[in-house]
Order: C-alpha cells, then sequence, then structure tokens
C-alpha cells in the first residue's frame, strides 16, 4: 500500500516537473514566436542592398504622407493661397524656395511634398478593399478547385478582369462626377480579381501538398485548413504583389488626375500638379517636373521593395 | 605496382551560402588505378556528388575549391584551361548520371541527342552512320526495341530505358574512366538490380576504371574491388570489398553495416545518433566525433591519419 | 484467435485519366488483426500507396467494402465519423510534404489535438506535446518552437509520428516513412515505430518497397502487383519459403550485405518494367516478366488460393508448398546463356 502511494506520488512530482518546465519554455518563447522567421527573412532580405535602398524610400514616402504638412516649409501653400510676385521663381535661386514657385507664387517643394498623401491615400484604400475580397475568393475557390465553387468564383472573376480598371475608372469619374472617392471605388472594382487569381494558383498548388491531407483526415474543418493551413503559405506571393500593385495604383491615380477626373486643383495631388505643370512646359519646368519625379520616385520605392520581400520569401534549399 | 589514372590529393571545397562559406571536403583523398573499380559510399551530404563535380569541373558557380589536387593521367584537371576540359569530358571521362530524366533534354528526340554525343565524342565523325552506332550501343545495353527508342522522346520512356539511354550514351566513345553517380537512386528494385548488371557487365567487358557512388553498402559489392567510405567529406575507411563487409573499423562504416534492415530478420540496430554534420561550422577534430559512441578528446582536437589497419585496409580512427 | 481490426473485401480504385482508365487496386480482400503490423510491398505503381490513402479516406473507393471494427469506412474522410477519424491516422513518404512549414512543432504535433478537443489551452497542449517529443527521442526543449525547415529529415519524421500517435489512434497507415531517410538514420525511426507499436497496442499498415524493412517490422506481409495481390503470408513464411515467382524476383533483386541473407535469396534475376496499369496484360498480370509462363497464364488470370494455413498465393503453378510446376534452376542455367552484346560495339581509339 505505502509503495503505491509512493508511486503515485513520485508520478504527480514528475508531472508537476513537466509542468514547470513547459510552463518555462511556452512563456520564454510566446513572447517573440516571429522572432526566427523574421530574422531569416530579414537576412534574405537585407543581402540585396536595392531592397534596403526600396525599403529607405518607401519609410520616407509614407512619414511624408503622414507628417507632410508639419515639415513644410509654407502649409498654407497646399491651399488657395496665391502671391502673384513671386510667381515661376526658377528652382535653385531663391533659397526660400528650393524648388522655385508655380504659376501662383506657391512653393513647389511643399505642395510637392504635400501630394504624398493623396497618393498614398489612393494605395492604401485601394488596396485594403481589394487585398481582403480577392484573397477570400482565391482561397474559398482555390481549395475546391474543380468543383462547382471553383468554376462560379473564377469565371465571375475573369468577367472583370477583362476590363482595364484605367479605361472603367475614366468612364465612372466622367459619368458621376470626376471625384477621387469613385476613381478608388472603380479602380477597385477592377482589381480585386488579380488577388483572387494569384491567391487561387497558390492554393491550389498548396492544396495538394500532403500537411493539407494530413489535416483533412485527421477531421479539420474547412475554414481552418484554408484559413489557418493553407493561406499562411500564400502570404510571400500576396505580399509581394501588394507592394508592386501600390505603385501601380498610385500611377492610375496620378494619371486620373492629370487627365482632370482625380484630385480637383487646388489640392496638391501630384497627378494634377504635373498636368497643371505642363501648360508652362519648357520654360516653368520646376511645377510640373518635381511631381513627376517624385511620383517615380514612390513607385521606384515600391517596386524596389517588392523585389525584396519576394527574395525573402523564397523558400531555396541553397548549400551542399 | 598499379598504375594510377586519378589521384585526388587532400582536396578542400567549400560552397558560398548565405551564411557564410562551407566547408564540404575536406582534405579527401582518394586513388583510382587502372582497370580498376571502386566504390564510394557514404549517406546524402558527405560530399560524394561534390568529389564527383570536381573530377568533371562541373561545379555550381557557388563553389568554391580551396585547395588540393586532382591529377588525371599525372595532370592536374583544377589547372587545366577550358579546352583542355572540354577534350577531358569528351575523351577520357564520362559519367552516367543519378537522375536520368533531368539529363535527356525532354524537348529533342533520343536520336538528335545520340547523333551529338557520337559526333563529338568519336574522331573521324564526318564519315560515321550515327543510326548504325546509335542501335549498336543500344543493343550492347539491352534496350528492347533500340528502333523505337531511336526515334522516341525521352518522355515516351520509363525510367529504366532512359538510364540505358545515359549509359549508352556514356559508351559512345572509348573512355578512360566511367563514373557512375548513384545511377540506379530512382528506380524500383528489380529495375535498378538490372541496371547494376549491366554497369557490371559492362566493366568487366571492357577494362574501363571506374567510381560507383552509392549510398547503400549492398548495392554495389558485387562489381566493385575497393570500397572508400566518405564520411563528412574526407575518406574515412578504404578497403577491399570483402574485407569491409567482414571486419569493419570505423565506428562509422560499422553503424551503416548493422544499421542496413537485413533480411534474415532480427531487428534494427540503434543506428547512427545524430545528423550529418553542417558544414558551416564542421565539427573540429574527427568530424565523426559528435555521433561516433567511442570517441575521446583526442578526437575532439586533432583529425586522424590514415593507417594501414591490415594489407589493403586502412581506416582513420584514433582508436586502436 | 485476435479480433479483426480493419475488414477489406474486393476493393476496387479506379483513376479516369485522359488516357484510359488506371486500375490502381484491382480487387483485393484482406484483413488487418488488432495489435498487428500488415506489411504491403511492391515496385512503384503497383498500388501500395493508393491502398493506404482508401483506407485513410483521401480517396473514395470505386467498389467495394471497407470497415473498422464492424463500422463501414467505404468513404472518403469527410463523411466518416469524428471518433473514427481519430482512431486513425497516417506517416506520409515525404517527411517534409507533410508538415506544414509556416507553423512551429508545438503546433503541428498539437494539431491533432486540438482537432479533438483533447486539449483545453495552449499550455495544455503544450503540455501534451512535451510528452509526445519525448516518446519519439526528439529534446521538447530543443524542437517545440522550430519550424521544419530548421529540421533534419529524420527530425521531420519524428514529428509526423509523434503527431499521428497524439490522439491514441488504434490503426495507423505508415506509407514508406523512410525511404527519404538515411540508413543510419532509418534504423532509428524504425526502433521507434516498433516501440510505440508495441507500448500503444496499434496496428499498422506498413507500406514499403525495401524487403529488408519488410522483414524487420511485419507480422505479415502481402506482395502487390499492379493492383493485385500476389502472396500474402506470415512474415517468416513469406521470406523464407516465397512461392510465387514474382515474390522470388523481388527476394533476387535484393541488394544485401551479409553471407546469411544471400542463402535466403533465390536466384532469379529480374527482367522488364512493370507494364503501365492502364493498359493491363491479358490473363495473369505478371506473365510479360515471367520466367515460366504457360500457355494458361496469358489466358486466366490466377485466384489467390490458400495453398497452406494463412499461405495465399496467386499463381496457375502454385497449387500447394509441394507442388509447384517450374523450376528456377533451369531458368537460371538459360539466364547464363543469355548475354548483352557488348562486343558488339567497335572501340576506335
Amino acid at each position: 500500500m505505502a509503495d503505491e502511494d509512493n508511486e503515485d506520488k513520485k508520478i504527480h512530482e514528475e508531472g508537476e516537473e513537466v509542468e514547470e518546465k513547459v510552463e518555462e519554455i511556452v512563456e520564454e518563447r510566446e513572447e517573440s514566436p516571429w522572432k526566427d522567421a523574421l530574422k531569416r527573412r530579414w537576412y534574405r532580405f537585407s543581402s540585396n542592398p536595392l531592397s534596403l535602398v526600396g525599403l529607405a524610400i518607401t519609410i520616407i514616402t509614407i512619414f511624408l504622407a503622414i507628417f507632410g504638412e508639419y515639415i513644410v516649409p509654407y502649409p498654407s501653400h497646399g491651399g488657395l493661397y496665391h502671391n502673384y510676385d513671386a510667381k515661376f521663381i526658377q528652382p535653385f535661386t531663391n533659397w526660400k524656395y528650393p524648388l522655385g514657385t508655380d504659376s501662383m507664387g506657391r512653393d513647389v517643394l511643399t505642395r510637392t511634398i504635400l501630394g504624398f498623401r493623396y497618393s498614398i491615400r489612393m494605395a492604401v484604400v485601394v488596396l485594403s478593399l481589394v487585398v481582403p475580397s480577392g484573397v477570400v475568393v482565391g482561397l474559398v475557390a482555390g481549395y475546391h478547385k474543380g468543383t462547382w465553387i471553383d468554376t462560379l468564383l473564377m469565371r465571375i472573376s475573369d468577367i472583370f478582369i477583362a476590363v482595364p480598371p484605367l479605361v472603367l475608372a475614366l468612364s465612372i469619374t466622367a459619368m458621376l462626377e470626376p471625384e477621387p472617392f469613385y476613381a478608388m471605388m472603380a479602380v477597385s472594382l477592377m482589381w480585386w480579381p488579380w488577388y483572387a487569381r494569384i491567391t487561387y494558383n497558390n492554393v491550389s498548388s498548396i492544396s495538394n501538398e500532403e500537411f493539407v491531407r494530413s489535416a483533412e483526415i485527421m477531421g479539420d474543418s474547412k475554414i481552418h485548413i484554408m484559413f489557418s493551413e493553407i493561406l499562411p503559405n500564400c502570404t510571400g506571393p500576396i505580399l509581394t504583389k501588394m507592394t508592386l500593385d501600390a505603385g501601380w495604383v498610385i500611377i492610375i491615380g496620378a494619371s486620373l488626375s492629370f487627365v482632370g477626373l482625380g484630385a480637383q486643383p487646388p489640392t496638391p495631388d501630384l497627378g494634377t500638379m504635373v498636368s497643371g505643370g505642363s501648360d508652362y512646359l519648357p520654360h516653368h519646368w520646376q511645377v510640373s517636373i518635381f511631381p513627376a519625379m517624385a511620383i517615380s520616385f514612390i513607385i521606384l520605392g515600391f517596386n524596389l521593395l517588392g523585389d525584396g520581400i519576394q527574395d525573402a520569401f523564397e523558400e531555396s534549399g541553397g548549400g551542399s | 605496382m598499379a598504375e594510377g589514372l586519378l589521384e585526388i590529393k587532400d582536396l578542400d571545397v567549400g560552397y558560398k551560402t548565405y551564411r557564410g562559406v562551407t566547408s564540404v571536403l575536406y582534405n579527401l583523398n582518394l586513388k583510382v588505378n587502372r582497370n580498376e573499380t571502386i566504390g564510394v559510399i557514404g549517406e546524402s551530404g558527405c560530399g560524394k556528388t561534390t568529389t564527383m563535380k570536381t573530377i568533371n569541373q562541373i561545379l555550381p558557380d557557388n563553389a568554391v575549391i580551396k585547395s588540393g589536387e586532382v591529377n588525371f593521367k599525372g595532370k592536374d584537371i583544377l589547372n587545366m584551361t577550358e579546352k583542355e576540359l572540354v577534350k577531358l569530358r569528351r575523351r577520357n571521362v564520362s559519367m552516367i548520371p543519378q537522375d536520368p530524366t533531368a539529363s535527356l533534354n525532354p524537348l529533342f528526340k533520343v536520336k538528335t541527342q545520340m547523333k551529338d554525343v557520337l559526333k563529338y565524342s568519336r574522331q573521324n565523325s564526318e564519315d560515321l552512320d550515327f543510326k548504325e552506332e546509335t542501335i549498336k550501343l543500344f543493343n550492347s545495353v539491352a534496350l528492347s526495341d533500340p528502333e523505337r527508342v531511336y526515334d522516341s522522346y525521352p518522355f515516351q520512356l520509363s525510367g529504366g530505358m532512359r538510364q540505358r539511354v545515359c549509359i549508352a550514351m556514356s559508351l559512345a566513345a572509348p573512355k578512360d574512366l566511367l563514373i557512375a553517380d548513384e545511377p540506379t537512386t530512382n528506380l524500383d528494385v528489380t529495375i535498378q538490380d538490372q541496371v547494376l548488371r549491366l554497369i557490371g557487365e559492362i566493366l568487366e567487358e571492357m577494362n574501363f576504371s571506374a567510381i560507383l557512388v552509392s549510398q547503400a553498402l549492398g548495392l554495389v559489392k558485387k562489381f566493385v574491388d575497393k570500397i572508400y567510405v566518405v564520411y563528412g567529406g574526407t575518406v574515412i575507411e578504404i578497403a577491399d570489398t570483402e574485407k569491409i563487409f567482414e571486419n569493419p573499423i570505423h565506428p562509422y562504416t560499422k553503424g551503416l553495416i548493422e544499421s542496413t534492415p537485413k533480411l534474415t530478420g532480427g531487428g534494427f540496430s540503434s543506428g547512427i545518433a545524430g545528423q550529418t554534420p553542417d558544414y558551416i561550422d564542421p565539427p573540429s577534430g574527427c568530424r565523426f566525433h559528435p555521433r561516433c559512441p567511442h570517441h575521446s578528446e583526442d578526437c575532439k582536437t586533432e583529425k586522424p591519419k590514415m593507417r594501414e589497419f591490415e594489407k589493403n585496409h586502412y581506416v582513420a580512427c584514433w582508436r586502436q | 484467435m485476435a479480433e479483426n481490426l480493419i475488414e477489406v473485401k474486393n476493393l476496387k480504385k479506379y483513376f479516369d485519366m485522359e488516357a484510359g482508365t488506371v486500375k490502381a487496386i484491382d480487387d483485393i480482400t484482406f484483413t488487418i488483426k488488432e495489435n498487428e503490423v500488415f506489411g504491403l510491398v511492391g515496385e512503384s505503381g503497383s498500388g501500395k500507396s493508393t491502398t493506404g490513402k482508401v483506407l485513410m479516406g483521401i480517396h473514395p473507393p470505386t467498389e467495394g467494402e471497407i470497415s473498422f471494427r464492424e463500422h463501414d469506412i467505404s468513404i472518403s474522410s469527410s463523411g466518416r465519423a469524428k471518433a473514427i477519424k481519430r482512431d486513425m491516422n497516417m506517416v506520409f513518404q515525404d517527411p517534409g510534404g507533410s508538415l506544414n512549414p509556416t507553423k512551429t512543432v508545438l503546433d503541428i504535433v498539437g494539431l491533432p489535438l486540438r482537432i479533438h478537443d483533447m486539449v483545453d489551452g495552449k499550455k495544455e497542449m503544450a503540455k501534451e506535446v512535451y510528452q509526445l517529443l519525448n516518446t519519439v527521442d526528439l529534446d521538447p526543449e530543443r524542437f517545440m518552437y522550430r519550424r521544419p525547415n530548421d529540421l533534419g529529415q529524420g527530425e521531420k519524421q519524428a514529428v509526423a509520428i509523434a503527431r499521428a500517435i497524439a490522439t491514441d489512434p488504434s490503426f495507423v497507415v505508415l506509407d514508406e516513412p523512410t525511404s527519404a531517410l538515411d540508413v543510419s538514420i532509418q534504423a532509428k525511426i524504425m526502433n521507434i515505430l516498433i516501440d510505440l507499436q508495441d507500448e500503444y497496442n496499434m496496428s499498422y499498415l506498413f507500406i514499403t518497397h525495401d524487403l529488408g524493412l519488410m522483414r524487420n517490422i511485419a507480422d505479415r506481409v502481402a506482395i502487390m502487383y499492379l493492383g493485385r495481390f500476389f502472396e500474402v503470408a506470415d512474415s517468416h513464411v513469406f521470406f523464407e519459403t516465397p512461392l510465387h515467382p514474382y515474390t522470388k524476383v523481388l527476394l533476387g533483386s535484393f541488394p544485401t550485405t551479409t553471407k546469411e541473407e544471400e542463402k535466403l535469396k533465390p536466384d532469379l534475376k529480374a527482367r522488364g518494367e512493370i507494364p503501365s496499369a492502364m493498359d493491363l496484360p491479358s490473363g495473369c498480370r505478371f506473365h510479360t516478366r515471367c520466367p515460366f509462363k504457360e500457355e494458361k497464364c496469358l489466358e486466366t488470370e490466377p485466384e489467390l488460393v490458400e495453398v497452406q494455413e494463412d499461405h495465399f498465393v496467386a499463381c496457375h503453378l502454385v497449387n500447394g508448398v509441394d507442388d509447384v510446376e517450374y523450376d528456377v534452376e533451369e531458368v537460371e542455367q538459360e539466364e547464363k546463356e543469355f548475354e548483352y552484346d557488348i562486343e558488339g560495339i567497335e572501340m576506335k581509339t
């Protein structure tokens, strides 16, 4: 009897020991569950200096978009301000207006920096509408590949893909009112199928992996398999596409503004500024060229960053 | 004294990876005499394929040959010009690949690929009847229906047939040395047996020198005179084939033989603990010491020299 | 007499492809007893993997019945009761592909526990996983938070095994669990599998092409060729007195390391390759590669008959243990006369 008691006690003690140990491990590691994976991704990302340049540019862009109005020399120049005495000052001639002034005497540097916000806002709004919807459609269709769900969802997305987003945005904004909000909606409507497509392709190949089979035979629910087992394996391509697309959306936004269907003057929108300034080319080139350069700068940043993200997520074997 | 054909001396080779330069081959020594067939045995990642690629100078771009000599007929391959290397590959050394599917171009018919091989490896190839020669070669590798194979694309052939075509290619011209790098890993046992018997007959008939590389000890034992056991990029035991099975000395060789499951039953040995070494930071001294059940302090500090245990039986181990 | 755990009756699985119908499993009947390791051996394309997948419900059967402790499970896994799914699991061939690369070992091994509500919260799961990793010889402190990419092949397979036994199942399908591993690591994994089977009273369906492995783990062995069983027997009978010519050919091709093994090897060399499962040969499906084929082998398909107790063979030429109508030595003589035409090539130097 005593022996049995002892044994029970021993088992109990062992159990407690394990419990303590487990708690230790769990607590220590749960604090930073993503650390290792991030470290490796960062290594691959940073092995290409151009990716770092892209990251730097993007950070500057986002910083200017958020805090632009607090650092510009003349915040009031973003609106209807005019000072005809100071109009068309050539750049690099007057330290008060380093990049010169426009037809109303407004500082080009100030307006260009303020323009970042409108471009980024366009990208953020469009992507946050487009990515979740496209990804969910692609995920559901890809996991049910070969069934009627797949056919239905993917054929619908094909219909939307057939219309070029810029053309649709042009017609919608022309029909309704030339307002940035409609432009964003129109672009989003045509853009989500691309995310459906890229997710679909990834998901349908990942669905054939044995770890998905394994989850299925163990009785895992479809929702959990799709969102927890499959989706995390698609983040690389989706993130890459998002970054590259941010640049594209900004170009489209700028194009709409350029033809007068986006933001209206006096909004300091980069596309509108390029358009307005083009009237004064070539003599007063600063008015359109500096905003145009800013657009290129933003897009270059997103593209380099996108390449870097792609590198970071590439699972290569490497080595011997 | 047998005449040496190929002699590898103190070869060190590594690969550049994102974690640094690896040290895969480490003081590797190997010698093939004329008319001698040796077997190179080792598990995946032990550097056997790297060695074979060094002999033919077909290492990938990120490989670094740090030091050593590879003397072929008295000339160092590592110092050869590109022209000499081409000649070496065409006329002196032929290779039977590991994966016949990957080494045949899927876009061209077998006849075109055989013609290229014959054209470049034979002298006076202008007045050669390529078809006749090819069929002759196909007969020699016991390909059934050689006419059909001649006019097929690689994907129309089975795995065994593709490997026979590759063997026929390697026989297209007389060579001094035949390297078969795990020629049967992707084939079924029954096909594996047939292909190996074919290679064995060819070796016997043609008086080639040959290196048969394999993961499994049992596989090549019928066909080779001498066995080199490789671990961690260095040779750890050399012996006549019979001797290595009767009296293995190195703990790794012993473990390998014991781990091979036997038809006679008797369960499994405990295997060899641990994993193959990390070549970025390989173990000091004897590279096997972290997995060795008998290791002592000496093993950790100094690499054991190859010593003669008995006639034609050498071993690199501190243990007496 | 041990109870039957799995009963399979006239199972067929056909796949419709563009080029025709592949008869991956073509009418097989067998049982797996409680606490037994049933081995399934064959070349690639024999249908052995498909058999495992049909039992697990990855593919629904085309025809035939499968029952698990008298419950009908002749359907795909999504239609099976949750309790049955908990009671069976599988270890796949490729340890890399069967583990989700974005998850940690803790989440991977804990997944079946979470699915079947066997743990409450992450900590409790961690506790269970800790024990499970110990049983497969992985140090939990080192491995719990690693991801599959940081593991060696053998470690990955150990994780897959821990996951398979997490719910304490009665039946595990092992589909070539060690074919991607080195010999030295294979031995360790096999030992773990053997110990676990003993400890947890599980039944295995062990699928492999490696006869050496089979000899050391299986209680009973079935040999499969183009979707059919050719011979089923207790392991020692199967290896010591094989009767079907194909069994002998396969044994004859096995690379051996010791002299004792040589004695067990029939002196019968393999010839030809496995025909396409889309275009099966007439009569006995092995006749294209059989050295002993006769007229009747080309015409009728032999049935699997019990030639002695618990020893089944499907061959026209085998009517009993002592009544075998073919002679290996005779063929051996013929084989010697057939030589490769190597001298045929002229060697111009």
